[in-house]
């Protein structure tokens, strides 16, 4: 079975999302607002989006007198990416080199 | 957007959210030397009474709560050490070079009564963990560029 671009991840902006979430344990929704440079209502639909799809986990916590929000990529999530960037692979290999 | 124009963009987010990652994830120019002294700390206090070394677990434990602390204020984020990649590799050679260090040690001081192996050990155990700190994150830089690890 080959590969295919997911749709939920393939929008801007969450595929670069679920990356930095796959190279980590969690992330701070502040610090990936700050690397996507987007505004906070525009992070929290992709936010919602991905985790109604099952491949973000959100967590909020207390810290230092403040609520913060953390997330995470879950394991739907991670194989959903995986197999995305496999299809991107794929299609990159037809794209000829400048 | 073509199907090659759409494969290029995901591919430059690719590429930039692994700049993104690289960027931020970096501990403060201290946490190494101090996480290396701790975990020293741990091999050098076996030469010292039982009752330092009962003490000396609850600071250990104290220590790297306030530098798990630290990294994530810093930096936003928190990564397992044993992620897959090279960083697994990295960690798990460590692992092993410290707790071997540190079982030799005890083997030394305690069946041969070498009095100065612990501290001696410590000593040797704090570089190798500020060093192995350092490899550490250089080796997730590299994951992020293959995108190995993911």
């Amino acid at each position: 079975m080959s590969a295919s671009l997911d749709p939920v991840i393939h929008a801007p902006n969450r595929l670069q999302m679920c990356c930095m979430l796959a190279a980590v344990d969690t992330i701070d929704f502040a610090t990936v607002r700050e690397a996507l440079d987007v505004s906070e209502s525009v992070l929290s639909k992709h936010v919602k989006t991905l985790e109604e799809s099952g491949y973000v986990k959100v967590r909020k916590a207390a810290s230092e007198g403040r609520q913060r929000t953390w997330l995470s990529l879950s394991k739907p999530g991670r194989e959903a990416l995986r197999s995305h960037l496999a299809a991107l692979k794929a299609m990159m290999a037809g794209v000829p080199e400048i | 957007m073509t199907r090659d124009e759409d494969a290029l963009r995901m591919l430059a987010e690719v590429e930039a959210a692994n700049a993104a990652l690289a960027e931020r994830a970096k501990a403060p120019v201290w946490y190494h030397p101090a996480l290396g002294l701790l975990m020293g700390g741990l091999a050098a206090v076996e030469a010292a009474p039982l009752i330092w070394q009962y003490a000396y677990f609850p600071v250990f434990g104290l220590g790297i709560w306030l530098l798990v602390r630290a990294y994530i204020r810093k930096t936003g984020l928190w990564i397992y050490g044993f992620r897959a990649g090279r960083t697994r590799i990295v960690a798990l050679s460590l692992a092993l070079l410290c707790g071997g260090l540190a079982a030799m040690s005890g083997w030394l001081f305690h069946a041969r009564r070498v009095v100065y192996a612990p501290l001696l050990t410590g000593a040797v155990i704090a570089v190798a963990a500020t060093v192995g700190g350092l490899l550490w994150e250089a080796a997730f830089r590299a994951d992020l560029r293959d995108g190995r690890g993911l």
